[in-house]
């Protein structure tokens, strides 16, 4: 006998309204990924974890409604970017479950701070049963979220019951020490030689870490880019990098709603309050309007959703447009003003620092826009 | 002891009776001897005696206390090889012929308490030939010669002799005057077992002989004890005695070939300066016992208009006086002269006595039948138990997995469930039945910030049981309880339903079966108060083999269970 409610919806609002109330994501002892047991199915996919390539299936394991997940094709991915950090302790202990054809190879791979390269990695052996596999992971320095990917390769099956990651609050005794060094921008460091450009030079924004964050260069500071670029605030490309980042950049590059370090950065020279914007005064706009703010960490704009903006007339929404379009791209932002391009929540932060559910990505303005 | 055996061994004391000379009597006192022979130990095969040497001392006893009988004229021996008695016999025909050398007549009585087969006395490992026993008996001057033997299926020696039994009572000792010649007295028939008694400490025929002995018997009230009386009152009183034994009634036969006038006396309870007064007006089987050797010194039927005088030594004794299933149990004092009265009125009241054959083995039904009359716990013929199990969940590589998956046992509570029982008694120790278990786990869980997985079982089992059962005492209080120890086999069925709370809320049930098995010990109380009701409390492990996963595992549901039950048999 088989009874079924649909709930989607409510999961749905669930994990939307989670951050507040994931508790015990990442305390200490927690558990430090979402879903570990890959119980939460969106339709064919996975609602917790990212598909970076190839694609997935739904699979019965012990029992048939307690399901995992098969990798199909030679190449196949899935993925989670995790705000586990130094706070939360540097020892990971992972428990696995796998169940892998000798012509597949499949393996765990960790990115620390989600950097982008990959500082641990573990093999899952072959085996025609629901194997325990166990990995303790040490993380030698502080840092600031880790990527956990799933990678299979080869024509065999390979398949996954569970990833279960929990701080292990012990001394980290016989874990395998990871965290290879140089580190890319945006994450934590405390020496310049923890990071690939030298420049561990900024404050931390990540509550609860006492640390720099490795920079691309330093901002205001002559010949640390090159003749045509200048240093400037890029967006994070991952939520657990941190928000403020100086990279080199092409010179006056930056759309509208856009972050920027100075007026060097933007493409109508206009930098404030690190957004770029389409006035910094009224002066800066027609006769009668008015130049303001939009909204937290959004950019001034002349004329806010007042419909005074003439065809050709910069923008950043279709109401402040007398046309009532403004062409450009969408631009969509986390809580913190970092941007999350096509809505994609995983590239926000948790609201909370106790949560392990990514914050809100909301669609803002549109960056660049101009009134048709 | 086999029936062959008796039969031979009746045989040849029907030979003493009938081929032994009758002496004329010379004028003159009468000089008594007499040899006792009492031995416990079986030859092959036979079981090892209780009481029979037991016995024998108190015939020795008796007849020098009652029966006129010098101290160094009664040979008492014990457990005698066949050398031995030879030697003894050797010297009582030695005595004897010196007394009829000085002119003086004189009477013979041989006792044996034992095992015999076909040919011989089995006197433990060894034997005597009967025919050797004879010749040497046969070779005595003694006036009369008393044979007494205590032994199984005495009554074959009718047969064996090609004559009739001797009819009951059909003896009248008052014809026969200055008798010469020899007399045999045996405790049953030829087909009938002759039985110990555990509370008696002895055999019914001894006990009862003695007690006519003693006084019961002088039916006639002149002070003395004949053999007639002797015969008569052991015969009434064993038969009354185990008539309602598992064993059935024994009848005490009686076989003479005496010539001449004059009674056989066999004691002078009047020449007794110590004695205990039953008086009239109660009814019931009787036994007499020294409270301090806690040995039983008389047994009677007590009939209600009747008063009867006991010669016992001065000293404590216990009177137990059987009144239907109840036993009432009197501490008296004799005086060193005197009499001390029974007054039953007074005494408590106590359970009946246990019964065991003489040399022969009980059926296991006749065990039942007597252990149920005597005991009434655990009695009944058919058990029905229900108890309430809780314990642990048995670990097993299903469960394993589980824990590999994450999910995690609720610890706040053990499994429990309900488990029935009917039995029904094969044996006294023995009952064999079916169980029937039920019971539920507790459920595991795997939960997180947005899903909640849990499954739980039910598992249910029929099984063929055997139950060993044994009380911790034969009789009293600590009767009521017993230890017991069962098996179990039998199939299971279970039911697992899993529920998953994720982006779905689904419940799936599935069915199992498998083979199951349980063994268990522990203690029962049946209570005296309640008539067939009583409590037990125990320890089980179930193994209930049937819950499957996907990998292949099997669960075997169950594991240590604590049992607390109440049970009614009937």
């Amino acid at each position: 006998m088989r009874s079924k409610i649909a709930l989607a919806p409510f999961i749905v609002l669930a994990v939307s309204q989670m951050g507040a109330t994931d508790g015990g994501g990442c305390g200490e002892g927690g558990q430090v990924t979402r879903d570990p047991g890959f119980d939460l199915w969106c339709g064919d996919t996975l609602c917790s974890w990212k598909i970076d390539r190839g694609s997935i299936a739904k699979i019965g394991t012990w029992h048939a409604d307690d399901p995992g997940v098969a990798f199909l094709g030679a190449d196949s991915a899935i993925s989670q970017v995790s705000p586990v950090n130094s706070t939360d302790g540097h020892c990971i202990k992972f428990q696995l479950l796998s169940k892998v054809e000798g012509s597949a190879q499949i393996e765990l791979r960790v990115d620390i701070g989600d950097d982008g390269t990959v500082d641990q990695t573990e093999r899952f052996p072959v085996s025609d049963h629901w194997e325990l596999l166990v990995y303790d992971i040490y993380m030698n320095r502080d840092y600031n979220g880790a990527r956990f990917e799933i990678a299979k390769s080869g024509n065999g099956n390979a398949a996954i019951a569970q990833i279960d990651a929990n701080i292990d609050p012990g001394a980290c005794d016989g874990f395998s020490s990871a965290l290879a060094d140089p580190q890319g921008n945006g994450t934590v460091c405390d020496l310049n030689t923890q990071c690939e450009s030298g420049m561990c030079n900024g404050m931390s924004h990540v509550p609860g870490l006492d640390n720099h964050t490795c920079q691309g260069c330093a901002p205001g500071v002559s010949g640390t880019c090159g003749a045509t670029d200048t240093c400037g605030a890029v967006e994070p490309f991952s939520a657990v990098l941190d928000d403020v980042i100086h990279a080199c950049v092409p010179a006056h590059s930056a759309k509208t709603g856009q972050r920027c370090y100075d007026d060097s950065q933007c493409a109508n020279s206009t930098c404030v309050q690190g957004v770029c914007s389409t006035c910094r005064t009224a002066a800066d706009c027609g006769a009668g309007d008015t130049c303001g703010t939009t909204f937290l960490y959004g950019p001034n704009v002349c004329a806010y959703k007042l419909g005074h903006r003439t065809t050709g007339q910069s923008c950043f929404d279709n109401a402040d447009c007398a046309s009532g379009a403004c062409n450009g791209t969408p631009r969509y932002q986390c809580d913190d003003g970092r941007s999350c391009p096509g809505g994609d929540r995983t590239l926000c932060p948790p609201q909370s620092g106790f949560s392990l559910e990514p914050g809100p990505c909301t669609e803002v303005g549109i960056e660049g826009g101009t009134c048709t | 002891m086999n029936r062959l055996a008796c039969s031979l061994l009746f045989a040849a004391a029907l030979a003493l009776a009938s081929t032994a000379s009758a002496q004329p009597a010379p004028a003159g006192e009468v000089t008594t001897f007499a040899l006792v022979i009492g031995s416990n130990a079986g030859g092959p095969g036979q079981a090892t005696l209780h009481y029979a040497e037991e016995d024998a001392k108190r015939v020795g006893s008796l007849l020098v206390e009652l029966g006129g009988y010098a101290q160094d004229h009664v040979d008492t021996v014990l457990s005698p090889t066949p050398d031995e008695l030879r030697k003894h016999l050797d010297a009582l025909a030695k005595r004897v012929g010196a007394e009829s050398a000085a002119g003086r007549r004189s009477r013979v009585t041989f006792y044996y308490s034992g095992h015999a087969r076909a040919t011989a006395l089995d006197l433990g490992s060894a034997q005597l030939p009967l025919a050797e026993l004879r010749t040497r008996l046969f070779a005595s001057t003694a006036q009369v010669t008393v044979v007494v033997l205590d032994a199984c299926q005495s009554g074959a020696f009718s047969q064996v002799k090609g004559g009739a039994p001797a009819a009951d009572f059909s003896y009248n000792s008052k014809s026969q005057l200055d008798a010469t010649g020899v007399a045999v007295l045996a405790s049953s028939t030829g087909s009938e077992l002759s039985q110990e008694s555990e509370e008696l400490r002895g055999s019914y025929f001894t006990h009862n002989l003695l007690t006519g002995m003693r006084g019961a018997g002088d039916a006639n009230g002149d002070g003395q004890v004949s053999i007639d009386e002797a015969y008569r009152y052991a015969y009434h009183q064993t038969l009354l005695a185990t008539a309602e034994t598992a064993v059935g009634g024994q009848h005490v036969t009686f076989e003479v070939d005496l010539k001449g006038h004059g009674e056989v006396p066999m004691s002078f309870p009047r020449a007794s300066t110590a004695s205990l007064l039953l008086p009239a007006g109660f009814d019931g089987s009787t036994i007499i016992e020294n409270t301090r050797a806690k040995t039983v010194i008389a047994e009677l039927y007590k009939a209600k208009a009747d008063a009867i005088r006991i010669a016992v030594p001065p000293g404590e004794y216990d009177v137990l006086v059987r009144q239907g299933t109840e036993l009432a149990r009197c501490h008296v004092m004799t005086p060193v002269t005197g009499t001390a009265t029974v007054d039953i009125t007074r005494c408590p009241r106590e359970k009946v006595v246990a019964v065991v054959t003489k040399g022969g083995e009980l059926t296991e039904e006749q065990r039942v039948d007597a252990w149920t009359e005597r005991e009434g716990t655990y009695s009944g013929k058919t058990r029905i138990e229900v108890a309430l199990t809780v314990g642990d969940e048995h670990h097993d590589a299903y469960t394993q997995e589980l824990t590999n998956f994450q999910y995690r046992e609720d610890s706040g509570a053990s499994d429990g469930g309900l488990l029935v029982t009917v039995l029904h008694r094969l044996t006294r120790n023995l009952w064999v039945g079916g169980l029937a278990t039920y019971e539920t786990s507790q459920p595991w869980l795997r939960q997180d910030q947005l899903s909640s997985l849990s499954i739980r079982w039910t598992t249910g089992s029929a099984m063929a049981t055997a139950q060993g059962l044994l009380p911790f005492a034969q009789e009293g209080r600590l009767s009521r309880l017993a230890l017991y120890g069962d098996a179990a086999l039998g199939l299971a069925i279970a039911r697992t339903t899993f529920h998953s709370m994720t982006t779905e809320d689904t419940t799936s049930r599935e069915w199992f079966g498998g083979p199951a098995f349980a063994v268990g010990a522990g203690i029962k109380f049946e209570s005296s108060l309640l008539g067939g009701v009583g409590f037990s409390m125990g320890y089980q492990f179930q193994f209930l083999h049937a819950i499957d996963n996907l990998d292949g595992d099997t669960h075997a549901s169950g594991g240590h269970r604590l049992t607390l039950g109440l049970f009614y048999a009937f």
